[in-house]
């Protein structure tokens, strides 16, 4: 595939781009619009269009682990969201309210189990679009 | 205790055996013979304590809420039945060892045989009606492996399979019968139920019983299974198949004589039946050349009688019975060895190639001729009184019947003739240069057991007293007393009769062989009923798994349909037009585009248009939310849209173009998918036009912020109010991913040492 | 202690991710599924003895109380489910694991199986409609991933039918608690049940009705009934056995729990009248045994067979006293060993004789006799002979006819045990008994004890559930009468705010 600078440049920040509104996107979810289920997609997306770009190799480099292993760890998180508190029923929540001067964060196991959710949905539209991929490649070759 | 011994010795025995007779080899069989007669021993003290009216009783619980307990009641008539089983039982272990000699399938053969007889023992025994039919249908089981024990032959299988099917429509009668028996008395045990001639369900059950007695005794018109099973080894066709466990039927329906013989049907159906059988025997015996197979249908017709004799139903007919079934078993039982000494010595045993074989073998026919003047009802055997007594019980019924059994008895005694002097005397035959005489292992129990008829009807009033008349007092009539010598009587004159009519017909029997007409054999019958009901059912299923998805659909969903809509016309679900909201026209053009969209996927010939009109399905859809005001399940809804687009847009470039063909209108399609549309419209109408609960809606609404720590409802539900299905949809997702894999390859099989990709 | 309740779900959500994990290392993977499945069937030998103890357990899952969170609930006919699954699918393991050909399985063997188990699980515990919707689209993307295992042509066909007619009645699913969310607005299925009753007490019970009736046919088809039993014949002789075994133990066996809440837990009186379950019941189970009786291959038969079990198990379901409902029950447990069992042996068969068409085998009984014995008790325990688990739940069966005077449903639960016994022998005859057509044929290769050991172990359970049938159908008369009245589910999911 030829490359060309422009689409280089532009592939780069918009896959920087979409990492950054993914992950606001799953910060804000508890509130506003948005949630890890979303956040996962869009990220997702940035593996999409470097795959698209660039081939399953890159969006492979660019994910750096197996989509499977996202997976497995996304799963693991969105467990132990639940397991946090030992003596109550599954899935109880937890939150923290952390005061930083000028806002208040609030952190709480329904986060961390949306942020399972996130790596779940990263990892498992990347895991699409890589085998699709890389089949279509062979099959190609194999021609 | 001792009568659990009678279960715990064989079942221990059958369970050791194929070990035993890989550490003794033949002698195997003898200890287990050893063991049986321990057995009779045991069945003999038993006798005595039953006689003096307090008969052993057994019971543990199996299955109390099912009525099933494991209650054993050695009661007379049961022991009466269990001694002819341990007794011939002894001498079949004994006669088996030299006849299967070092077969490596003798230890699996003697472990099912003793598995039948701990199952016959447990029929005879069972106080418990379930426990009865449990029995039942063990010994139906071990019949099964036992027949087809020369499996290579396909006509053991088939006398193995035939055999199986019939007697199983008698078990699952059986099974019917029971359960009716015990919901209409409430009553479990055979020895606390009361008669119910009276009951609605009598006729039913009654009938249920017949079915059952007559599949397991071979009566018409089951009586072919029985010549089939005759592909067996002898010693098992000797034990089970005439001496036990076709006497099960006519063991039933003694039980049940107490229960049911008020029933007005009783005498008329089971005389009936057995006097088809008789019949049916009549004709066949004269065919028959096979030594097994003449016995075979003596026997059928010596169960007729014995039915015959219950349906009579008088005391003296019982009485009668009783006498049979034991002399019966004392002269079938060694005439089947000998048969199966004759195959075992010259491996034949068509009549037609028999004969001269009393030199080469005079104690094997010895035996014969003790059992076969028995058979012939010749005094002074235990077989002259017992026909005696049929006779003259006989004659109480009706005129007729003494006719056929006369008849009948004629037949017998001709198959005694053929049994005992077509071999013994019969002209020299090659065959002779083979026989030899067998060991004293076989021939004892031939002998002894033939010489017990003998010595039964010489001391028949000890037979009586011990024996045939608690019996009797067991099964709730008089005894009536035996007598070898009734004087000169019109039953003489009829034995004689019959006694010359049989060695006429025997020396007359290549006449016969012309004269008797050929009639269709129930076992082509049975073969034909089967193959209609098999190939009926093999069209249905053609019919209906044929194999075509579409079709597959289009049931489901017409079926779905009418469902419904049947339902709806009944229930009262109305359409309110006033309760519906009016349509926006946001959500009419949201509904436009939906529709659009999703004609031109249907009618797309190529694969981006069709994508193309799938996503745009998918942007109404998020109209939709858009309008509903619920932008979350908007955001996702687009994204979802978008990322499968793109998904499948990567699956295809690379695939050569593809045009479909245009597409055809079918009018059945066309019903299918009208009816789905009014289906799907009439059921969101109902839905519009209900009052919309909301409880649970508000709470969340409520509670989001204030509880949940987070003001965006939906999100608040999705992570933590309904978490687990979060939970559950992510864990699809992630199934979706790995089957991918699979599909794609990337996870199919792996090889060891190889890099997984 | 209400952590008990999560358990069958997580376990085997973390046996599969960490399957996933370990999918590289063939070895690693196994050993991690053989412990999760372990302890999975020793949290339902745990779980069934609490219940007995208490006789409901509940749990609301992230604390919010019943009907606005979801509540896992446990009566005694979800904790016999889990204990029954947990034994089938710990048999499947070992079987795989004892194969001969032990890396013949993809890397996604494992996982897939402890997901279809969490899947069920979900089902049979959980108290809420969607979420079990949730954990049927759980189940069938699970089964579908399994059955294309291994990439054949026919079982991409046969899983194209399956997946295509569980979506539709996944859509059916969701069409009717679409309706039914409409009218009750609420999912939980204590709760729907209280309001339904007013709502017949009302006489409003109109839409109720339509989405029962919805709800029935879609677990109708997951159940495999006529005339919804298509996707099975199509795709279950498929797939490698031990996957064709783990799916007689637990598809068609959700379908059916699904089925017994719906008729006595969510719906008030019948969906559409008993009549209806019951004759769907009968045909289900004639037309499943003539189809049965006609095929000559050995997983066809077997396929058919599970369809004409499954009438059994609607008849007693639709009559709906404790006993039938004790049968069905009892029934189901035998079906899943019994039927499980004779999917692995001929597994073991065909792999030894080298092929399943009924014209191609034979010489087993000669070669293994050991296999032999273990297919004659599985396939007289499914023809319903004394003394093993298929007589008990039989007779019990027609006990409760005979109770409820049904006299023809009576007739066709015999006439049906007569042609699974000829079709049982059948495959006896072809495979074991007849020699086989091949005389050149090594029938002792792969003939090894070690792979005896599920199939030993499963037949012990069928023999143990025949003879220790007294206590066991106790307890499963204890499930039929809280079945009958649900009065005590409902009090223990929802507590006080009824």
């Amino acid at each position: 595939m030829k490359s060309s600078p422009i689409l280089d440049i532009t592939l780069r920040w918009l896959v920087v781009l979409l990492g950054i509104v993914s992950f606001f996107l799953l910060l804000r979810g508890h509130d506003e619009p948005g949630g890890g289920f979303s956040g996962g997609l869009l990220a997702a997306s940035a593996i999409i269009i470097t795959t698209i770009a660039y081939g399953a190799d890159a969006g492979r480099k660019l994910l750096h682990f197996q989509p499977l292993s996202y997976i497995a760890v996304g799963l693991i998180l969105s467990v132990l969201a639940g397991l946090f508190q030992w003596d109550a029923v599954f899935m109880s929540s937890i939150w923290v309210e952390l005061s930083l001067g000028f806002t208040i964060i609030k952190l709480g196991t329904p986060l961390l189990f949306d942020l399972g959710v996130y790596i779940v949905v990263l990892g498992v539209v990347s895991s699409f679009v890589l085998e699709i991929e890389s089949i279509v490649k062979i099959k190609k070759e194999g021609l | 205790m001792s009568i659990a011994l009678l279960f715990i010795i064989p079942i221990v025995l059958s369970v050791a055996s194929p070990f035993g007779f890989r550490l003794l080899g033949k002698n195997w069989s003898k200890l287990v013979s050893f063991f049986i007669l321990i057995m009779a021993g045991l069945v003999i003290l038993l006798l005595d304590l039953a006689s003096i009216g307090s008969p052993q009783t057994l019971s543990f619980d199996w299955i109390p809420r099912l009525g099933l307990s494991v209650t054993l009641r050695a009661d007379s008539f049961g022991l009466f039945m269990a001694l002819i089983i341990t007794v011939i039982g002894a001498g079949v272990f004994s006669y088996t060892s030299e006849y299967m000699g070092d077969d490596p399938r003798t230890g699996t053969i003697t472990g099912w045989l003793l598995l039948f007889m701990a199952s016959m023992l447990g029929v005879v025994l069972a106080d418990n009606i379930v426990l009865l039919f449990v029995s039942w249908e063990l010994t139906s089981i071990s019949s099964y492996i036992l027949i087809g024990t020369n499996n290579h032959d396909p006509k053991a299988r088939a006398g193995a399979k035939t055999a199986l099917l019939v007697t199983s429509i008698g078990g699952l009668s059986l099974l019917g019968a029971i359960v009716l028996l015990g919901v209409a008395t409430g009553v479990w045990n055979l020895s606390e139920m009361p008669a119910i001639h009276n009951h609605p369900w009598a006729a039913s059950i009654f009938i249920l019983v017949c079915l059952a007695a007559f599949s397991k005794s071979a009566q018409w018109p089951f009586c072919f299974w029985l010549p089939g099973a005759m592909a067996a080894p002898t010693p098992i066709s000797a034990y089970l198949h005439s001496a036990t466990m076709v006497k099960a039927g006519v063991f039933l329906l003694a039980r049940m004589h107490p229960i049911l013989s008020e029933h007005a049907a009783w005498t008329p159906v089971l005389v009936f039946f057995s006097a088809a059988s008789m019949i049916v025997v009549i004709i066949s015996i004269p065919k028959a050349t096979d030594l097994k197979s003449l016995l075979a249908h003596s026997t059928v017709g010596a169960l007729a009688l014995m039915v015959c004799l219950i349906g009579i139903g008088t005391p003296y007919a019982l009485n009668a019975m009783t006498v049979f079934l034991l002399a019966h078993a004392c002269y079938k039982a060694p005439l089947f060895l000998v048969a199966g000494s004759i195959d075992h010595a010259v491996h034949n045993r068509d009549i037609n190639a028999l004969g001269g074989l009393a030199k080469k073998m005079p104690y094997t026919m010895l035996s014969a001729c003790i059992a076969g003047i028995s058979m012939a009802g010749i005094p002074p055997m235990l077989g002259f009184a017992a026909k005696e007594m049929i006779l003259e019980a006989g004659l109480s019924y009706a005129p007729w019947l003494i006719t056929l059994i006369t008849i009948l008895a004629t037949a017998f005694v001709m198959v005694a003739c053929c049994v005992v002097l077509i071999p013994a005397f019969g002209k020299n035959s090659c065959l002779v240069e083979k026989a030899h005489e067998s060991p004293w292992s076989m021939l004892a129990p031939m002998l002894l057991i033939g010489i017990i008829g003998l010595a039964c009807g010489l001391r028949l009033e000890m037979i009586e007293n011990h024996l045939v008349s608690p019996a009797v007092i067991s099964l709730g009539v008089k005894p009536a007393g035996l007598g070898l010598w009734h004087g000169f009587t019109l039953y003489l004159a009829l034995s004689s009769l019959a006694v010359l009519a049989g060695w006429l017909a025997y020396t007359q029997r290549q006449a016969l062989y012309k004269i008797i007409p050929v009639l269709p054999s129930g076992a082509v019958i049975h073969e034909v009923i089967w193959n209609t009901v098999l190939s009926f059912g093999r069209s249905l299923t053609q019919i209906i798994q044929n194999g075509s998805l579409t079709s597959y659909l289009g049931t489901t969903i017409i079926v779905t349909c009418a469902l419904i809509f049947y339902a709806w016309v009944q229930v009262d679900a109305p359409v309110r037009p006033s309760l519906v909201q009016k349509i926006t026209l946001a959500e009419l053009s949201a509904g436009l585009l939906i529709m659009a969209s999703s004609l031109a996927t249907a009618f797309a010939r190529k694969r981006l248009p069709a994508i193309a009109g799938l996503g745009a399905m998918g942007m109404g859809m998020t109209l939709f939310f858009i309008v509903s005001q619920a932008p979350d399940l908007a955001l996702t809804q687009f994204l979802v849209e978008i990322l499968s687009v793109v998904l499948l847009v990567v699956a295809f470039r690379h695939l050569p173009d593809f045009v479909g063909e245009p597409i055809k209108i079918q009018s059945g399609r066309l019903i299918i998918s009208a009816l789905t549309g009014l289906t799907m419209m009439v059921l969101t109408l109902v839905a519009l036009s209900t009052e919309y609960g909301d409880r649970v809606s508000l709470w969340y609404g409520l509670n989001a912020l204030r509880q949940g720590h987070g003001a965006n409802v939906v999100n608040v539900i999705l992570v933590d109010f309904r978490a687990l299905d979060t939970l559950g949809e992510i864990t699809v997702l992630s199934i979706a991913a790995l089957g991918v894999g699979v599909l794609m390859g990337g996870l199919k099989q792996i090889k060891t040492k190889k890099e997984p990709t | 202690m209400s952590n008990l309740l999560t358990l069958p779900l997580l376990v085997p959500l973390i046996s599969a991710t960490f399957g996933i994990l370990a999918r590289q290392h063939a070895n690693v993977q196994r050993w991690i599924s053989l412990a999760g499945i372990s302890v999975y069937l020793a949290i339902g030998f745990i779980l069934i003895s609490h219940v007995l103890d208490q006789s409901y357990l509940t749990a609301q899952v992230g604390g919010w109380q019943a009907p606005y969170g979801i509540t896992l609930v446990a009566d005694l006919l979800s904790a016999i489910m889990i204990l029954f699954t947990g034994l089938i699918v710990f048999s499947v393991l070992l079987y795989s694991l004892m194969t001969s050909k032990p890396c013949g399985f993809s890397p996604a063997f494992h996982p897939l199986v402890h997901f279809l188990l969490m899947g069920a699980s979900g089902a049979f515990l959980t108290g809420d409609i969607f979420n079990l919707y949730v954990c049927f689209e759980i189940m069938l993307m699970s089964s579908f991933a399994l059955m294309t295992l291994e990439g054949k042509a026919e079982q991409t066909e046969g899983a194209v039918k399956y997946v295509v007619l569980n979506l539709l009645s996944s859509a059916i699913f969701l069409a009717g608690l679409g309706l039914l969310y409409a009218k009750v607005g609420s999912l939980n299925m204590a709760d729907i049940s209280v309001i339904s009753q007013q709502a017949v007490a009302d006489e409003k019970v109109g839409p109720i009705r339509l989405a029962g009736l919805l709800f029935f046919v879609s677990f109708s088809v997951k159940a495999g009934m006529f005339p919804f039993f298509f996707w099975l014949p199509a795709s279950y002789h498929t797939p490698s056995p031990p996957v064709s075994a783990l799916f007689s133990g637990i598809l068609t066996k959700v379908g059916v729990y699904a089925l017994i809440r719906l008729h006595t837990l969510v719906m008030p009186g019948e969906v559409l009248g008993y009549k209806l379950l019951l004759t769907m019941g009968v045909a289900t189970m004639l037309i499943g045994v003539f189809g049965a009786a006609s095929q000559m291959h050995i997983r066809r038969i077997l396929s058919f067979h599970i369809i004409s079990q499954i009438g059994y198990i609607v008849v007693g379901i639709a009559i709906k006293t404790p006993l039938a409902l004790a049968s069905a029950i009892f029934f189901i447990g035998h079906n899943i060993i019994s039927k499980g069992n004779l999917f692995l042996v001929a597994g073991l068969a065909s792999d030894i004789v080298g092929s399943e068409k009924l014209h191609k085998t034979g010489g087993m009984w000669k070669a293994w006799p050991q296999l032999g014995i273990i297919y004659l008790i599985s396939a007289f325990s499914l023809a319903g002979f004394p003394p093993l688990s298929g007589f008990v739940a039989k007779f019990s069966i027609v006990w409760a006819t005979v109770e409820s005077q049904l006299w023809w449903v009576m007739a066709a639960a015999i006439f049906t045990g007569l042609f699974t016994l000829y079709s049982m022998m059948k495959i006896w005859v072809e495979v074991f008994w007849k020699d086989h057509p091949d005389p050149d044929r090594d029938l002792t290769l792969g003939k090894n004890s070690r792979r005896l050991m599920p199939v030993s172990l499963l037949a012990g359970i069928i023999i143990f559930l025949g003879l220790g049938g007294g206590p066991l159908f106790d307890i499963c008369l204890r499930a039929g009468e809280q079945l009958v009245n649900p009065a005590g589910y409902i009090q223990a999911v929802l507590g006080e705010i009824t």
